[in-house]
């Protein structure tokens, strides 16, 4: 292994640095119109009257759009959305109407001059009260028309094992609690957009900011059936991504807009979200509620976990509604535990709706679930990160919810974390300062997650005349460094160097089929698809070097004699060696894996020169390989199923202090420690976590889409805060445990999410330990802080 | 669309108070320091001027200086990267640089002016309890009513109410100087620690006499009322006694002094809470 475990410089690099990237909002094509889309002005409202008149006679202006004069598109996988809404809208930022212009400036004048009149409807923007008998409907029929008569999404994930009331009531030690988390924002640095265009025979092209863009051509080529396009297709084109994060997971309204306008106007059309409306128009993280109870016995032994989630989906469902889908393994998996109960209920309200966003439901349950455990550690007189050994999942174990976990370095997560905190010394110290340490861990899946009939990667692998390798893959690079990876896997695995290993932009007409680059599979999937097609690619290689690499080495034989008579001879008899199990490929050189003789090492170019030309027939060198990883789609209503090939764990630490007199947080230090499988690019990975840490931070600090009545109130970065490097300037201890998984590529884990999930228990927990109160809602801001910290002091006097 | 504003950028302050007293299109121009303020406005595209007066050429408005009566003179166009940097200001009104790096990042730093803070009329602008707590004159002109001096304290009527008449810009300020063995304060509480708007802003002014007790107390307060606020009760309350006998008692003033409202970036418990916690720790440590 020459380049696993190594930094070359990543293939986008250069192009990204030097502002080169052709990101959405960069893009052009000839002729482009610009899309802009006029919103609803209430959360809930009948549609009563829309007048575009004015918006039409404005010069510049080449189509306005609205429910009444397209094809109806539905939307998500539930189908409860319309790209253009009918008869109500149920959230602010409900599509009404759109317009193609030729500038931008005019498309947005045209879109405000629309005049739409509404008839308000009572509106509910809490789940527990749209659970609630005679509570407002969301939804009163469904897609097909049929009545409804409850906000609960017709989804369901449960889990129960054991009997839990049993293992409840025979406890020593109980703890349980409710915790909350935000609606907060993926804030990508490259904004969401698209362009549509369709070519004369109407098959349509769109060049989306995706994750998904096989899934995405099946949508929009069920949005062309829609539209009456019979048997004509979309290509999908994914342009340099400023990250995905989860925006990347469904197809949008936005974008189906953008077909309908440039199916009116037979021009290209582009719509581009700007920040503003990127915070205003774009679906958040979901929100939820967990209530958790676990037990231990007098040893420390949990005994049950208890868990019930109610979730705020909005007005529709994307796939991030189906977080409980992961939120079903740490609820499950994490730590041993014999006897569990999970239910939850994704309700629909008319909040602006929701969307996936990193670790996918996991941090949502962690941050319950590892609050709870230091609770119940607390409760049982014993140490948390003892409480965490004691319960510590362990290699080759079969979990409740039939996770197969081969390789598992928790316990080591654990323990190095512990000796990086200088835990021993530091934790429950009462030294008169308000600082203090906590740690949390996490499971998330290292192998892909299958939610979906498919979780397959494929790769289609060419050489050229040259040697250079070309490289398709269905996975999407969005900043996380996938073809770093790829580069490196292919140059180790295929015998060429990383920088000759080109990789295509995914484009539905050129690279394979694969599910989307989500669950932190890209790498995984990706990896070992290349691992399967590097063995068909050199195998190819090896059975033309037998006819063609003797008259090659005779030619360099006859050569170098030339050069120099009294050169001698190869030092064994290679010609009785020729057999294709004989020869090797290393750094573009075909040669017999017994020599390191220059003379009897063919270059690769001219190997594939001479077979490409030779009499008699020539020859390409192209192969594919598909890749589906061994797992198993669950059964959700039951909870069980082996979703993932392995299983990613880690452990983080933080030591923090509270500023008493603000409640503000500081972070004095963080460790994080990661089962990582194997390292692929050592820089890569510590960027993505640190990147993972810094996005915890927030979500734990500092982030929160904060709405009245459905409306959103802070729409931009002014008032909605990421940590800068100023709130990360502190010490972070990153260490990767190598327990070289089986299944993955090389030994390697998916490791894209898990970096985020377990960083807000952990800064919660250290402030529990700091200062002795407990926020149980995100994010932990100094108001709730400072309130606590009064209430207890106004308790203790 | 912004790019359609018309600007006008002069070259003398003459030139200037010549636009704003006989503006060229009718409607006087908006005048702009550093755009720090003015271009967020813009971007949002809630107000959208007429025209836009660009200072930034009127170098006769940058620079600071000590006048004979030991009053610390500061352009109106002069940057906080400028006063961070100034010797005179670090001498003179430490509260002021302190106050100048919390501001923004250093890009913002660079272009963000002290006369832009105190006309922009913010209630959390950075600078404002820092001009207040030192005490501070400032300097007005205009074409036809000549050179303007008044104090800063009372220069806002209300909520973004700055005492500029029509056809004024400011000149700059004469801040005052710090009484014999005083020391200054300033701390900013904001939604993170860097380039956040405050959620409170304080500073303050403080000098024991040889007793011990509190001869001078000056405290200043942001983001807790409409207008930045002198906090008189804490004042009274700490004048006279010596700093850990009143701390408690100057805090409670502070609480009692601050009007703060709830709004998205904090609330009005928090703030009330905060401005005297901050203000009794500071009082005690004198």
């Amino acid at each position: 292994m020459t380049y696993m475990g190594t930094s070359p410089t990543r293939p986008d690099a250069a192009a990204k640095a030097t502002g080169r990237a052709e990101y959405i909002s960069d893009a052009v094509r000839p002729g482009m119109l610009h899309g802009a889309i006029r919103f609803s002005e209430h959360a809930h409202a009948r549609i009563l009257r829309i007048d575009t008149s004015k918006a039409e006679r404005i010069p510049g202006v080449r189509a306005v759009i609205t429910a009444e004069n397209t094809p109806e598109v539905r939307l998500g996988f539930l189908r409860d959305n319309l790209a253009l809404k009918k008869g109500k809208v149920r959230q602010f930022r409900d599509e009404i109407a759109a317009v193609a212009a030729i500038d931008p400036d005019i498309a947005a004048e045209a879109a405000a001059a629309i005049e739409v009149e509404y008839e308000p409807l009572p509106a509910v923007f809490d789940p527990i009260e749209a659970l609630a008998e005679g509570a407002p409907l969301v939804h009163d029929v469904d897609p097909r028309g049929r009545p409804v008569t409850s906000n609960l999404m017709p989804v369901h994930f449960r889990h129960f094992s054991g009997d839990v009331e049993k293992a409840r009531a025979a406890s020593a030690y109980v703890a349980e609690g409710e915790w909350s988390t935000p609606l907060i924002q993926q804030t990508c640095m490259g904004t969401a957009g698209c362009i549509a265009e369709f070519d004369p025979q109407m098959n349509l092209t769109v060049w989306a900011k995706t994750q998904i863009p096989f899934l995405a051509q099946r949508d929009f080529n069920g949005a062309l059936a829609q539209m009456g396009l019979r048997n004509k297709n979309a290509r999908v084109i994914v342009p340099a991504l400023g990250g995905g994060f989860g925006t990347g997971l469904d197809t949008h309204c936005y974008e189906y807009i953008s077909i309908l306008l440039a199916w009116k106007t037979g021009k290209p059309v582009k719509v581009q979200y700007n920040r503003d409306q990127e915070f205003a128009y774009l679906s958040p993280r979901q929100s939820a509620t967990v209530r958790m109870a676990q037990g231990c016995d007098r040893d420390g032994r949990l005994t049950f976990r208890h868990v019930h989630v109610v979730q705020d989906n909005g007005a529709y469902g994307s796939w991030g509604a189906t977080y409980p889908s992961v939120m079903l393994l740490p609820a499950t998996s994490l730590y041993r535990v014999p006897n569990i109960y999970f239910d939850c209920e994704l309700v629909y309200t008319n909040n602006t709706y929701a969307q996936a966003m990193r670790g996918y439901g996991n941090p949502e349950l962690t941050f319950a679930l590892e609050s709870n455990l230091d609770q119940l550690a607390e409760e049982a007189g014993i140490d948390a990160a003892q409480l965490r050994l004691i319960n510590c999942n362990e290699p080759n174990e079969v979990t409740p919810m039939g996770l197969k976990v081969a390789t598992c370095g928790l316990r080591e997560c654990l323990e190095q974390t512990a000796e990086r905190l200088d835990w021993d010394n530091k934790r429950g110290a009462p030294d008169g300062t308000a600082r203090g340490v906590g740690m949390a861990s996490l499971i998330h899946v290292g192998g892909s997650g299958r939610i979906y009939r498919s979780d397959a990667s494929g790769v289609i692998l060419r050489f050229d005349d040259w040697g250079n390798l070309y490289l398709s893959s269905g996975g999407v690079e969005m900043g996380q460094g996938l073809h770093s990876s790829l580069q490196i896997v292919a140059a180790d695995a295929i015998g060429v160097a990383p920088d000759r290993v080109f990789i295509n932009q995914t484009d539905t007409s050129t690279c394979p089929w694969d599910v989307g680059t989500h669950a932190s599979r890209g790498a995984f999937t990706a990896c070992n698809a290349l691992l399967m097609g590097a063995t068909k690619l050199r195998d190819k290689v090896f059975r033309a070097a037998v006819e063609l690499y003797p008259q090659l080495v005779e030619e360099a034989l006859r050569k170098q004699r030339k050069r120099d008579p009294d050169a001698p001879a190869p030092s064994f008899d290679w010609r009785s060696r020729i057999d294709a199990d004989a020869f090797d490929l290393r750094e573009g050189q075909v040669f017999l894996s017994n020599t390191d003789d220059p003379v009897l090492r063919v270059d690769l170019g001219k190997l594939i020169r001479a077979a490409h030309f030779r009499d008699g027939g020539g020859q390409m060198f192209t192969v594919e390989a598909f890749y589906d990883p061994p797992s198993e789609l669950p059964d959700w209503e039951q909870g069980q199923g082996n979703m993932s090939a392995c299983y990613t764990f880690g452990t983080q630490g933080v030591e923090v202090e509270v500023d008493t007199d603000t409640g503000d947080v500081r972070i004095l230090k963080m460790a994080a420690v990661l089962d990582v499988g194997k390292v692929i690019n050592p820089q890569i990975l510590r960027g993505q976590t640190i990147g993972a840490l810094a996005q915890g931070v927030g979500y734990a600090l500092y982030e929160e889409v904060k709405t009245e009545r459905g409306r959103i109130l802070n729409p931009n970065f002014t008032d909605y805060k990421i940590p800068t490097a100023v709130e990360m300037d502190f010490p972070i201890e990153l260490e990767f445990v190598e327990t070289d998984e089986p299944t993955g590529p090389y030994g390697a884990k998916g490791i894209g999410e898990p970096g985020l999930v377990p960083t807000a228990p952990a800064i919660a927990n250290a402030i529990a330990d700091a200062v002795g109160v407990r926020i149980h809602d995100l994010p932990i801001t100094p108001e709730k802080l400072l309130a606590a910290l009064r209430a207890k002091n106004e308790e203790a006097t | 669309m912004l790019a359609d504003i018309p600007v006008h950028r002069p070259s003398s302050l003459e030139e200037a108070l010549a636009l704003l007293a006989d503006p060229p299109d009718g409607e006087r121009p908006t005048p702009m320091a550093g755009g720090t303020d003015i271009m967020v406005v813009l971007n949002s595209r809630h107000v959208v001027p007429s025209s836009v007066l660009d200072l930034w050429k009127l170098d006769e408005l940058r620079g600071l200086s000590v006048q004979d009566d030991g009053t610390l003179w500061i352009g109106a166009l002069s940057t906080y990267r400028s006063i961070i940097a100034s010797p005179l200001a670090n001498a003179h009104c430490p509260a002021l640089v302190e106050a100048a790096r919390t501001v923004g990042a250093v890009q913002i730093q660079s272009r963000g002016t002290l006369g832009g803070n105190v006309a922009n009329a913010s209630p959390a602008g950075d600078s404002l309890p820092v001009l207040l707590a030192q005490g501070c004159d400032v300097v007005l002109q205009s074409r036809d009513g000549g050179r303007r001096t008044r104090s800063f304290d009372g220069f806002y009527a209300g909520y973004r109410q700055a005492d500029i008449q029509p056809g004024e810009l400011i000149i700059g300020f004469r801040i005052h100087a710090l009484p014999p063995g005083a020391t200054s304060w300033y701390r900013k509480v904001g939604t993170r620690l860097a380039q956040a708007i405050s959620k409170v802003v304080l500073a303050g002014v403080a000098a024991c006499g040889d007793d011990g007790t509190l001869t001078t107390l000056r405290i200043a307060a942001g983001s807790v009322a409409p207008t930045p606020i002198r906090l008189a009760a804490a004042e009274a309350a700490g004048l006279g006694g010596r700093p850990t006998d009143v701390a408690a008692a100057v805090g409670a003033g502070a609480r009692a002094d601050v009007t703060p409202i709830d709004d998205v970036r904090s609330n009005a418990l928090y703030r009330r809470e905060v401005s005297g916690r901050l203000v009794e720790s500071w009082v005690r440590s004198l």
